[in-house]
């Protein structure tokens, strides 16, 4: 190194900047101290606040419960004889107050192989083997200890990649700030009951966890004017509609219920039972279709058109 | 003489008092104010069309409470007394649809909904509670068979030991009936009390009919045996398993050396009972072996790297100063960035949060 | 110069340090046009966050769009710098010198607006601090930033490090007079290069370490974005050869994003005499050889989901060939791969031209191959319902027109900052070249000899 021999350590340091010890030193001392910092921090960033959920939805239920889902399809006619829109659907939304355009549950009409129909109410199927909960990048998705695929709005980020991965297209995303009615504000929000719907984030169907908690039936499962939904528990082996209780593993296998898609091994919750509302006088080549779902609020929903100037016209 | 009146006196006294009480409480808690003070249903509570219009008017405004009404404690319209409630403090259950009870989250109404709306809603609630859920169309009740049936049961176990239930069977005229199909049943709440179904057996020449049954269930429940129109039930109280009967598993096992590690709050373990997202902790899966090395070791040598690159920079050595020039510090700078950067992201290879319950077991 | 005679070097830093001295009014003019671009896109950024992702085309159905095509895609084109410049030096390919520059910058640029736009594509940008806090490390999304943070990291110091004797170069050329900031900033950067064996010897050694450790990232970083779609259940996207698609394809459109900048600023600047056809001839055999493993893997990917036509497969098969999504699918079969082949391999006429047409048709046809291979798996319905639609709407179009105006931008302002080819190294490089000559010129006259970069040249 070629170093005037007359100047003073000092101040050729102090022109040629750190010698390598102290660089090394400083380096050090700045990584571990950020290191050490990060535990502390990460607490300071997610503070343990106290439950946020609700006292009346607090976990009092001291069973350890496995939730699960069957529908009955020989006994949902679509309530094309209530003539009404699904009432399944239609509790569902107005007791989350869901944007308009989103149906947490929603009733498809599925192809019979002789070419007639049945209905097929559809909720999020809470997956075992969630994808949307392996892929989630910030753990905004996370499954509950009971089997309920959950989601916080407070930490997703909206990637969208969950609606990407789930197979069943069951998970929906707040395009903008939603119009939903006044006493949408008077819900306290909490993961396990999503009112309101947060703007920029992704939401859907928690089998109702804050009723099941309280020992009520969710929305849908109650809703059913045929009793077609069953809410059931894969630890205590029963299930019920709210009407009968059933021994759910004996109900699964003498109506021979099937899961959809199962082949894709992500493990749902759902159980369907074949038919076709035959137990409701219903016929596969029945041509009432299913009445369009209403919601009462929304005005456009998210289809809004933001133009180029957009300021001061069309709502936020 | 006098001391009897006195007691007398007293205990007319004590019961009116608890008669007025017992009026002052049933009522509803407060006076309706002008100007909903009897105010009356203009429409008759049975008129099936105006019940129609205000189930439109419920479902758009009013499935806080429940598609039947009975979803929020404290205002069960689903209970067979509501209707006769609402006939009688109609005046009070307006007031509330209209101004609301803010303090307990009651929104009200007298802007959103006509006065013709909320009256048709408080129809609609109306019926609610005289509504019967539709079942399958009840079977005949059959025919009375004059038999006895004798229940044996457990008193108590844990769930998931096998029981034994044996149900004898007598005719009228205390002999043994044979061949006779008693079906078994628990009858158990979740989310209505019912009877579940178990199953059936057969009695054999001694009127014996016997039933195993592994229970899952746990609490206090009631074993029934039925025979045509004969009923008999058996009290059982289960206690809980010491571990859950249903284990989910989403992947496959790979063998670990040792159990996962893991280093951070308690609550990221908690799944979700916080009512936040779960947090991260340092997590090494799998034990001190972990895949996770592999991982690590190759982020870090890369940016080891990095910072080899750049100390070769750092240390070309400055042959005669130019002016003033630090040549050391751009490096210098870049090399803490390194560092930094390289700890952060080999930080986040450790730092995970928990999500999938199976891998809490 | 020697008798008035300007020797090859001279003419080599003459030519290549023109633009860092002169700018005239088309480039000021340029600039502006771009920035306005620019401007333009934020405006629709602030638009968007504003109203949500409502003002997109993205809907509940079609959920990614734009976005992640053009984050595909720059990510993609970033791969040119690694493939030049990396595996060149590492096999002592010495046409590389002129061109390694422009790669290099090409791929940090990329890399930039390539990492961007997901963050353009989020709901929630207020919360990307939470990918670090509660990032989980199951989530390909995490494996992406890791990736890229690293590809950012290591390729921002390969583009630093060859320029350090180019900046000593300006920094002694500006050193006449008064030292202005110009001059204080090359001095900065140039961190007292002064061609001292030592020096050169440390320099060398960082290249030659760096020019190794960058590939396997580069080969990472693609491999990871495009488990982001192969990690899913979709049709089209549940795939276990698109780890090497993507890398592939990246390479592939690197390669031709390199001729078209290339072609670009040796026009602009010229360059003739540095780029040559030479230049242009053997990139386009390494962009045939990318062709061709490109066709290779799309044929092996297309065959075997036709071959079976397994559930919703067949419908994504159907939009991709006959339905809406076919005029892009042949547009990228044929403008991507069948064209630029003929156009390489039918030698007839002068290379240039052809070469930058086969690559300005690739990239083209790659950016519309990344938006079929997105959005048509998307827009076939995994339920009972009708297919998806998607129409990009004003925002998602400002923001793609503003990205590719801010790339353009940046290496336009780049080209008056530091010299777009590495002096240095092209100086080399004509060097060894001449050096047999040199030999038997020696041997002749011993005092003729071009002096080596690091003395002050008038």
């Amino acid at each position: 190194m070629a170093r005037s021999p007359r100047k003073p350590d000092k101040i050729y340091n102090l022109q040629n900047g750190m010698t390598r010890r102290e660089f090394i030193t400083g380096a050090a001392g700045a990584a571990g101290a950020l290191t050490l910092l990060s535990v502390p921090l990460d607490r300071l960033l997610n503070p343990v606040k106290p439950a946020q959920i609700p006292a009346e939805m607090a976990n009092t239920d001291e069973k350890v419960r496995a939730w699960c889902m069957i529908i009955d399809l020989a006994r949902c006619e679509g309530c094309v004889t209530e003539n009404t829109p699904p009432q399944c659907t239609i509790a569902c939304l107005g007791g989350h107050f869901a944007p308009k355009g989103q149906q947490w549950i929603e009733v498809y009409t599925a192809e019979l192989p002789g070419g007639g129909t049945f209905f097929m109410p559809t909720p999020c199927y809470q997956c075992e083997n969630a994808p949307c909960v392996n892929v989630c990048p910030v753990a905004a998705t996370y499954q509950d200890k009971t089997g309920v695929v959950l989601i916080d709005h407070r930490r997703c980020i909206g990637c969208r990649f969950c609606m990407a991965a789930c197979p069943y297209q069951r998970r929906f995303f707040n395009w903008g700030t939603p119009e939903l009615p006044p006493e949408a504000a008077f819900a306290q929000y909490s993961p396990i009951y999503p009112v309101p719907a947060v703007k920029g984030t992704v939401i859907k169907c928690m089998f109702c966890l804050h009723f099941l908690r309280m020992g009520k039936l969710p929305y849908c499962v109650s809703g059913c004017p045929m009793k077609a939904l069953y809410m059931g528990d894969l630890n205590e082996d029963i299930a019920s509609n709210g009407v009968e209780v059933v021994k759910l593993s004996r109900f699964l296998d003498e109506r021979e219920a099937y899961r959809y898609k199962e082949y894709l091994g992500t493990k749902p919750r759902v159980y369907y039972l074949p038919g076709y509302g035959q137990t409701f006088g219903r016929k596969p080549d029945d041509p009432r279709k299913l009445l369009p779902v209403v919601w009462p609020w929304g005005g456009e929903g998210y289809n809004r058109r933001v133009g180029i100037w957009p300021w001061g016209k069309s709502p936020k | 003489m006098r001391r009897g009146k006195i007691l007398l006196a007293v205990a007319v006294g004590v019961i009116v008092a608890a008669i007025a009480g017992g009026i002052a409480f049933a009522q509803p808690p407060r006076q309706v104010p002008p100007p909903y003070a009897g105010v009356k249903n203009p429409f008759p509570w049975d008129d099936t069309s105006v019940q129609k219009a205000g189930k439109q008017v419920y479902q758009r405004a009013c499935l806080c409470h429940g598609p039947d009404g009975g979803s929020l404690s404290g205002a069960d319209f689903s209970s067979p007394d509501f209707p006769l409630n609402i006939e009688k403090d109609q005046d009070f259950y307006f007031w509330v649809v209209s101004e609301g009870e803010t303090n307990i989250g009651m929104p009200g109404f007298k802007t959103s909904l006509s006065d013709q709306e909320r009256w048709q809603v408080l129809t609609y609630m109306w019926s609610l509670g005289k509504k019967a859920p539709p079942t399958t169309p009840p079977s005949s009740a059959p025919p009375p068979s004059g038999a006895t049936l004798y229940l044996t049961a457990p008193a108590q176990d844990v769930a998931g030991q096998p029981l034994t239930f044996t149900a004898m069977l007598q005719n009228r005229g205390g002999s043994a009936i044979d061949g006779a199909t008693v079906q078994f049943f628990v009858k158990v709440d979740f989310f209505t009390t019912g009877l579940m179904a178990l199953g059936e057996a057969v009695t054999d020449g001694q009127g014996i009919a016997v039933f195993n049954y592994t229970p899952h269930l746990s609490g206090d429940i009631e074993v029934v045996a039925r025979y045509q129109d004969v009923e008999t039930a058996s009290p059982l109280a289960l206690a809980a398993p010491a571990v859950p009967f249903y284990q989910a598993q989403a992947e496959v096992k790979l063998p670990t050396v040792g159990k996962d590690i893991f280093i951070g709050p308690p609550s990221a373990l908690q799944l979700g009972e916080m009512g936040n997202a779960p947090v991260g902790g340092f997590r090494l899966p799998g034990g001190y072996l972990s895949w996770l090395w592999l991982l690590v070791i190759m982020v870090a040598l890369l940016w080891a790297t990095y910072f080899r690159v750049i100390y070769q920079v750092y240390r070309m050595p400055a042959v005669n100063r130019i002016g003033a020039a630090n040549t050391r510090v751009l490096p210098a700078i870049v090399l803490i960035m390194i560092t930094v950067a390289g700890l952060v992201i080999i930080a986040m290879l450790f730092h995970s949060p928990y999500t999938h319950f199976h891998f809490l077991r | 110069m020697f008798r008035g005679v300007e020797s090859p070097n001279e003419r080599l830093q003459r030519r290549v340090l023109a633009p860092l001295f002169s700018t005239g009014a088309g480039y000021r003019a340029f600039v502006l046009f771009l920035v306005a671009v620019v401007a333009w896109g934020v405006y629709a950024y602030i638009v968007q966050v504003n109203y949500g992702l409502m003002a997109t085309g993205m809907r509940d159905v079609v959920m990614w769009g734009l976005y992640l095509v053009n984050f595909v895609f720059f990510i993609g084109i970033s791969h040119a710098g690694t493939l030049i410049s990396g595996i060149l030096r590492v096999t002592h390919a010495g046409w590389r010198t002129p061109i390694t520059r422009m790669a290099e910058l090409i791929t940090v640029v990329a890399i930039s607006i390539g990492a961007i736009m997901p963050i353009i594509d989020m709901g929630r940008p207020d919360r990307v601090w939470h990918m670090i806090a509660f990032g989980r490390l199951q989530s390909p999304l995490l494996w992406d930033i890791i990736s890229i943070t690293s590809y950012l990291a290591g390729s921002l110091i390969y583009l630093y490090l060859p320029t350090i004797p180019d900046m000593a170069l300006m920094r002694d050329r500006l050193a006449k007079g008064t030292s202005s900031l110009r001059q204080k900033i090359y001095t900065f950067l140039a961190v007292g290069w002064q061609n001292t064996p030592d020096q050169r010897r440390r320099l060398d050694k960082a290249i030659g370490i760096m020019a190794l450790a960058i590939i396997p990232v580069a080969v990472s970083v693609h491999t990871v974005v495009s488990f982001v779609f192969s990690m899913t259940l979709r049709p089209g996207w549940d795939s276990t050869l698109f780890g090497i698609y993507f890398v592939i394809g990246a390479i592939f459109s690197g390669i031709a994003t390199i001729l078209i900048v290339m072609a670009i600023f040796r026009k602009l600047y010229h360059f003739e005499e540095f780029i040559t056809d030479k230049h242009f001839r053997l990139l386009s055999y390494l962009l045939l050889t990318a062709l061709l493993l490109y066709l290779y893997l799309t044929f092996s990917e297309y065959l075997t989901v036709a071959y079976k036509l397994a559930g919703e497969e067949k419908q994504l098969l159907a939009t991709l060939w006959t339905g809406s999504n076919a005029p892009w699918f042949w547009l990228f079969v044929v403008a991507g791969m069948v064209v630029p082949a003929f156009l390489i391999i039918i030698r007839r006429g002068p290379v240039i031209p052809r070469v930058v047409t086969a690559a300005v048709l690739v990239n083209i046809a790659m950016w519309a191959k990344r938006f079929v291979v997105i959005i048509p798996s998307l827009q076939v319905p995994l339920m009972p319902f009708e297919f998806g639609a998607y129409a990009p709407t004003w925002v998602e179009w400002s923001i793609t027109a503003a990205a590719f105006a801010a790339f353009i931008l940046i290496f336009t302002l780049f080209a008056k900052v530091v010299p777009l080819i590495s002096i240095w190294e092209v100086a080399e490089e004509q060097e060894k070249e001449e050096a047999p000559a040199q030999e038997t010129r020696e041997k002749q006259q011993p005092a003729m000899r071009p002096s080596p970069l690091g003395r002050r040249q008038v």
